[in-house]
């Protein structure tokens, strides 16, 4: 039964929604989304008690995992209240609603719905409280969330039954399925990635945590490789790294802190570190070998505010810019939380400059703001360089990305598909982006961005869309092909630097030379009119010696051209 | 004019048709197409969520669940199948 009072709707102060309209947002818009993010995680943790009753399970009812929670939240709210809008939490709770839909695959539903039974133990954990409820067994491991994994030594493997007791801080873990000695820990707690200690015992594994201190105090942000929630959505396994790597990423994580708030903490492009609340590793969990310069791959989902996976480059820059694109992400997920923005039919027909692939309107969006954001990142580091490679560099993916963004903007706007409030949000992003097309940016980083720009959307025409007239009636929405595949962007992030002694014809390109350029597109497409890689780049560096009405055309709908059947 | 494309043929849109702008070029122009925005100043946007700022953790059970066609509801459970895809090497968002 509930007995819920009409409440007034959240009401957010429309001169916060600009600040996040235009790109950036105060420590106040923040915590705005914050609030909005909480409501949201209560009403689904309401949905989601409200089914867990008909699910069959070998653990205790939910009621007394809630009971216990409640009982933690009581004596310690603001403990309670961190492991809720944990990113984490927030991962299960949306996973397991979509579980007990049918929209999510998982492991046995009882498993997953118990995942309740252990944050209720963690949460006694934390408050000081007292918790008796069966939890489920992987392996012999208990993930206590936002504290770490016990490993019950003996346990069967695959999944099991557990008893875990917490009282005065002490966990007492012991298996329901076979007699094994019980298992004690006491004050089990989280430890600073930076100790580079290895772990203390196999049966147990505290969760790492980055050590930042700023001007407000110290905040530990995890560096969770344990959490099964910790992804985009289908619960992972443990991936425990090194202590060395944990504590390279505390080294790299400093220096990237560094690096994104030398310039402010709240415009365009700018972030308060503290508002990361999960760094996830992703891919390694060695030192060696030696990471990439660039981030290989980071992910953010709107069900986990605050979190991001990220794969750890070896380049501090790489991370800063992450931690300010995916930050962009979770910005927008929250306030998409709040309003709708859009109304999306969720078909995949636009293009996307950072996509090989077509996508849907709010994928659209959400990639214009977070390049919007680190086109803002750029400009930031183009702005305190002082060397004139690295402004090269800076000025290049700033020039590249900002353009980019805009074209987004343009198409969102175009579209026909957002709300009032998403018109106010998207203007404001065009009116920062507008702004900033109008500063001044390197002569050669300029040209090699605009090149860069066009040889992506160049390709990606002809790699996706069919050599036919549009329709009149939707003359915006090209033709898909059918054999489409996944392709490479080899050059985005190829044309940052300029070549010393060019040699393909991508390089000859990127060093200001379409002539050359276009001799060796041409030769390439010899033996194959129709690579699509090879015929971009032809036509880009065709545009580039012969800016006319027909080259313009052929940048407009490159997949029209069409190779002859006979020389 | 197509002697130096080594075999290939331009089948360009017949004049008149409307053409998608090349990236980086017409920013301007675009802008000028795009629709204007009602201003809104000194107003506060009104979500559809309700503030549940003051209600404690312990006191959830005391609200009602989402209804089934809500639109927060709605969106969490539509299927992830498209987290991880696309053509760009390091972004998976959804």
């Amino acid at each position: 039964m509930t007995s819920e009072q009409p409440r007034p709707p959240l009401r957010m102060p429309s001169h916060l929604f600009e600040e996040l309209g235009v790109g950036g947002g105060s420590s106040e818009a923040l915590a705005f989304l914050a609030r909005g993010e909480r409501v949201r995680r209560l009403l689904l943790l309401r949905t989601l008690l409200a089914r867990l009753d008909a699910v069959p399970t070998p653990l205790d009812a939910p009621a007394e995992a809630w009971r216990a929670l409640k009982n933690a939240a009581a004596k310690d709210p603001g403990q309670v209240e961190r492991l809720l809008l944990a990113p984490q939490t927030g991962g299960w709770l949306a996973h397991v609603l979509r579980r007990l839909h049918g929209t999510a695959p998982g492991p046995k539903l009882w498993a997953e719905t118990g995942h309740l039974n252990a944050l209720a133990v963690s949460a006694a954990l934390r408050a000081g409280t007292e918790a008796d409820l069966t939890v489920p067994l992987a392996g012999g491991a208990l993930i206590l969330p936002g504290l770490g994994m016990a490993r019950l030594p003996g346990a069967p493997p695959g999944l099991s039954v557990g008893r875990a007791r917490a009282r005065g801080g002490e966990l007492t873990l012991l298996s329901e399925a076979t007699d094994l000695p019980a298992l004690v820990l006491r004050d089990p707690a989280s430890v600073p990635a930076a100790e580079d200690v290895p772990d203390p015992a196999p049966h147990w594994l505290p969760l790492r945590t980055l050590t930042l201190t700023g001007p407000s105090g110290t905040v530990a942000v995890p560096l969770d490789d344990l959490d099964p929630y910790r992804d985009l959505d289908d619960p992972i396994a443990p991936a425990r790294l090194d202590a060395g790597e944990a504590a390279e990423w505390q080294r790299l994580f400093d220096e990237a802190v560094g690096i994104v708030v030398a310039r402010g903490m709240y415009g365009p492009g700018r972030l308060d570190p503290a508002e990361i609340r999960a760094i996830v590793p992703w891919g390694r969990t060695s030192v060696l070998p030696a990471a990439p310069p660039t981030v290989r791959l980071s992910a953010s989902s709107g069900d986990s505010y605050g979190g991001m996976v990220i794969a750890r480059p070896a380049d501090p820059l790489a991370l800063a810019e992450t931690f300010v694109h995916e930050f962009q992400h979770s910005k927008l997920g929250a306030l998409l939380h709040l309003f709708r923005l859009l109304d999306d039919d969720r078909e995949e027909r636009y293009y996307a400059p950072w996509r090989g692939d077509p996508r849907h309107l709010t994928g659209l969006l959400h990639g214009a703001y977070a390049f919007t954001g680190v086109a803002g990142f750029w400009r930031d580091r183009m702005a305190e360089a002082r060397r004139p490679e690295t402004v090269e560099v800076a000025g290049y993916h700033f020039a590249l990305r900002r353009t980019q963004s805009r074209l987004a903007v343009r198409t969102l706007l175009a579209s026909g598909r957002l709300t009032v409030q998403g018109h106010g949000f998207v203007a404001g992003l065009a009116r920062t982006l507008d702004g900033w097309l109008r500063e001044t940016v390197p002569v050669s980083a300029l040209t090699r961005a605009r090149m860069a720009a066009a040889l992506h959307r160049t390709e990606w025409r002809l790699r996706n869309v069919l050599p036919v007239p549009v329709s009149p009636a939707a003359p915006d929405t090209p033709v898909f092909r059918t054999d489409r595949v996944s392709w490479p962007d080899t050059r985005t992030y190829a044309f940052a630097v300029p070549p010393d002694v060019p040699r393909t014809a991508d390089e000859h390109l990127a060093a200001g030379d379409p002539a050359a350029a276009l001799t060796r597109y041409a030769d390439e497409l010899s033996a194959d009119p129709t690579e699509p890689h090879a015929l971009a780049g032809w036509i880009v560096a065709r545009a580039a010696l012969d800016p006319g009405r027909t080259t313009r055309r052929m940048l407009a709908r490159p997949e029209l051209l069409q190779p002859l059947s006979s020389g | 004019m197509m002697d130096s494309m080594r075999g290939i043929e331009c089948h360009c849109v017949k004049r008149g048709c409307t053409l998608d702008q090349p990236p980086a070029l017409h920013d301007a122009q675009a802008a000028a197409r795009e629709p204007a925005v009602a201003a809104v100043d000194g107003l506060d946007w009104e979500s559809d969520l309700a503030d549940l700022t003051a209600v404690p953790l312990a006191a959830v059970d005391g609200l009602a669940p989402l209804a089934p066609d809500s639109r927060i509801l709605t969106e969490v459970l539509r299927a992830r199948n498209s987290t991880r895809g696309g053509g760009e090497p390091t972004g998976r968002a959804e």
